[in-house]
């Protein structure tokens, strides 16, 4: 089988090896951040910008790295870099222009690539908490159309088959509230949403289809 | 490094046990709109707002700003500063959270009315019945102030 020619060079190979360790580091990040939906969230355009941006990062580090010593091409010194790149990275500055004059801070005239990631990093986030926050609010107001009383019937039978004690007393003070139905249904949906799972909402959706 | 490991410690023994499991649930359940936020401590809307905008005013929470419709257009957050006063609260060492500023007040209140009674008792044995009506009628407006409070807090 005929490899492509860039594919022949070991270096570009190892490269390949330091930025999937390294997108093996934004997956954790996503994974400790998104816990309760990792899999709707790595389903995102911010965790795949988060992952790709960890990916080239530690690879062009470590293609860096190799250029200046010509030694550190091999596979311990790939792993090492994808590993330790987000110390490396958050430690170094990049000096803009030169300062005004000696004693002026050089905080003024550098930009600490740990603000850049940090930036970038937020970005990610706020674009898959936006993802999923549309997503669990369209589920919210799709269960609004439905009966509050299959509502309640499906919480309370959620309740009795979880293997968690869960209190059905807060039910119990949603339907006492003067509120009109339609608060009283959102707060049952939230409660389900938030103390099982979103597939909860799904079945729920699935069972009372109308 | 080390003042601000003292800080993160007195910001978490200001923070009280709702504050506590707002906290864990941003933690646990990841960015949630108001209405989210109150349902997983079993709480509602109401009884989150004020102790969660201490959380923001904190730095322990943010707040982004999405298109939650009719749930709300704030999505809360765990800032790092709240994930370290998470972590201090968690410790096992950290034992005493400390109780909520009305609860203190009315500790206060409680021993006030305890004093005045007893002032009351003395005056009584005394003899002096004026001064012991007097003191009762005060620890019954103390006590009175006190119900009507923790009605309110309720």
């Amino acid at each position: 089988m005929n490899l492509p020619a860039w594919l022949d060079n070991p270096s570009v190979l190892l490269a390949l090896l330091a930025g999937s360790v390294g997108a093996l580091w934004a997956l954790s990040e996503i994974i400790g951040e998104f816990r309760a939906e990792t899999g709707r969230a790595l389903r995102t355009w911010g965790a795949w910008m988060l992952i790709i941006i960890n990916f080239v990062a530690a690879s062009v580090i470590f293609m860096i790295a190799v250029s200046l010593a010509p030694g550190a091409g091999t596979w311990t010194a790939a792993l090492a870099i994808g590993i330790a790149w987000p110390t490396v990275f958050r430690n170094v500055s990049l000096k803009l222009s030169q300062p005004i004059s000696e004693t002026a801070e050089t905080g003024n005239t550098a930009v600490r690539l740990e603000q850049v990631y940090s930036n970038i990093q937020k970005l990610s986030l706020q674009l898959i908490n936006s993802v999923l926050t549309r997503q669990r609010t369209r589920l919210l107001t799709r269960t609004l159309t439905y009966d509050l009383g299959d509502i309640e019937k499906y919480v309370r039978r959620m309740i009795a088959m979880s293997p968690q004690p869960v209190d059905t007393e807060y039910i119990d003070r949603v339907m006492q509230r003067p509120d009109d139905d339609d608060v009283k249904k959102a707060f049952l949906a939230a409660f389900l949403m938030n103390t099982f799972t979103r597939s909860a909402i799904d079945d729920l959706l699935k069972e009372y289809r109308k | 490094m080390i003042q601000s490991n003292v800080e993160t410690t007195k910001i978490a023994q200001q923070i009280t046990e709702i504050q506590r499991d707002l906290l864990i649930s941003l933690r646990e359940k990841g960015p949630g709109l108001l209405i989210e936020m109150a349902v997983r401590v079993f709480k509602f809307p109401e009884d989150v707002r004020e102790p969660i905008k201490d959380l923001l005013e904190k730095g322990l929470v943010e707040a982004q700003s999405v298109s939650g419709g009719q749930f709300g257009g704030e999505l809360y957050t765990l800032t790092p500063e709240g994930d370290r006063v998470l972590q201090v609260i968690r410790d096992p060492s950290f034992k005493t959270l400390p109780k909520s500023t009305p609860e203190t007040s009315s500790t206060y209140q409680q021993q006030e009315v305890e004093l005045l009674n007893k002032l009351g008792d003395a005056a009584r044995e005394k003899g002096d019945l004026d001064k012991a009506v007097e003191f009762y009628q005060q620890a019954l407006e103390k006590t009175r102030k006190l119900s009507s409070e923790s009605e309110v807090s309720k």
